[in-house]
């Protein structure tokens, strides 16, 4: 927030913007809406986040069955292709402990990773149709939103306002993400992916999706892939 | 210490004493703050340990409205800091006195409370110049 000037209330739009997903999707663990106005009503736990800033945890399983085009397009239902993936780590040190030496939080992984996993898949950010990015707190999703570069450094909020009502914009967390879903670390994240590739996102499916991206992790290290849509499917 | 790197036994052992200890790499120069037997720079493993005179910055920090520990409740809301020590290294601890709406920012100075880390057994840091 010192960096980009991000506000509480770019917070909150992500928080909103988890409520009112989870609201439509039967797996969701916290569905009750939420507005700006009780956004700021909510008990600080660690100051600027307040409780509907973090996630909720939750015992779950996901599976994905990865396998090769051929045999994936032999079975009944249609695939997602990875049309992209990589992993990107920083220095010496491993998750949390890169806290103590990065030089940027603007720039986190996905700074650093975004350029080869759109040239590898292709396409652009503007070209996703949805995004299931890591959100173990609302901040880490503007991380994540602006170190991929789905817009510049501190426009997350803003994105994240405005996709709501503009489907022409990706579509940030149509699950709900881990902070309504539930707490998977991230394999939720994959499975919603899959399912809005196939089409099979129920209530929360995203309208002619032919391009997600899915991340884990939010600080210097972390992973992503760029999921698409059978063509032949 | 010395050659063996900073290790968590070293580390504990200097802030009872109300000290920061850090390692600096014989091999690149790099100062570091965290425990560890290699270099987060260069990975060399030939670290020298060193006392810290505890100046420094704020680099970023949260206010607790909810204690990490039961045994701080009585204590929130507090400051938990992560200061950027000089000649490099960050390292987290609590940052006390800051007076009622004083707005926070990077880079405010900072230094160790060394009768304070020594009492508590983790790093305690005071605005400078407050």
């Amino acid at each position: 927030m010192e960096e980009t000037g991000a506000t509480e209330r770019d917070l909150a739009a992500a928080a909103i913007n988890a409520r009112r997903r989870a609201a439509r999707n039967p797996r969701a663990l916290l569905k009750s809406p939420l507005t700006e106005d009780t956004y700021f009503r909510e008990p600080y736990i660690a100051e600027p986040f307040r409780r509907v800033d973090c996630t909720v945890e939750v015992d779950g399983a996901c599976a994905v069955l990865v396998t090769s085009l051929e045999l994936a397009r032999d079975l009944r239902l249609p695939p997602a292709l990875i049309a992209s993936s990589g992993w990107h780590t920083h220095s010496f040190d491993l998750d949390m402990g890169s806290i103590l030496t990065y030089e940027s939080g603007a720039k986190n992984f996905g700074h650093f990773m975004k350029d080869r996993l759109f040239a590898e898949a292709g396409i652009s950010a503007s070209d996703l149709d949805a995004a299931c990015l890591y959100d173990c707190f609302t901040g880490v999703l503007l991380q994540n939103i602006e170190g991929f570069g789905l817009c510049p450094p501190g426009g997350a909020g803003e994105l994240i306002r405005n996709q709501m009502d503009d489907p022409s914009l990706p579509q940030i967390n149509p699950s709900g993400g881990l902070l309504a879903e539930g707490y998977l670390h991230g394999i939720n994240h994959v499975a919603e992916a899959v399912w809005q590739l196939q089409g099979m996102a129920g209530p929360t499916q995203v309208r002619d999706c032919k391009h997600v991206m899915v991340c884990s992790g939010g600080m210097m290290d972390g992973a992503a892939m760029i999921l698409t849509r059978d063509a032949r499917g | 210490m010395g050659a063996e790197g900073l290790s968590l036994q070293n580390f504990n052992e200097a802030l009872s004493r109300g000290v920061i200890a850090v390692s600096i790499c014989s091999a690149c120069g790099r100062q570091q703050v965290i425990p560890s037997v290699s270099c987060f720079s260069c990975g060399a493993t030939q670290l020298q340990m060193k006392e810290h005179n505890g100046y420094g910055v704020i680099f970023s920090w949260v206010t607790c409205h909810y204690p990490f520990d039961a045994a701080w409740q009585a204590e929130v809301p507090y400051i938990v800091a992560l200061v950027e020590i000089d000649g490099g290294g960050r390292v987290y601890g609590r940052l006390l006195d800051v007076p009622a709406g004083f707005r926070l920012r990077a880079e405010l100075p900072v230094n160790l409370d060394a009768s304070e880390t020594a009492a508590k057994s983790y790093p305690v840091f005071r605005l400078r110049g407050k």
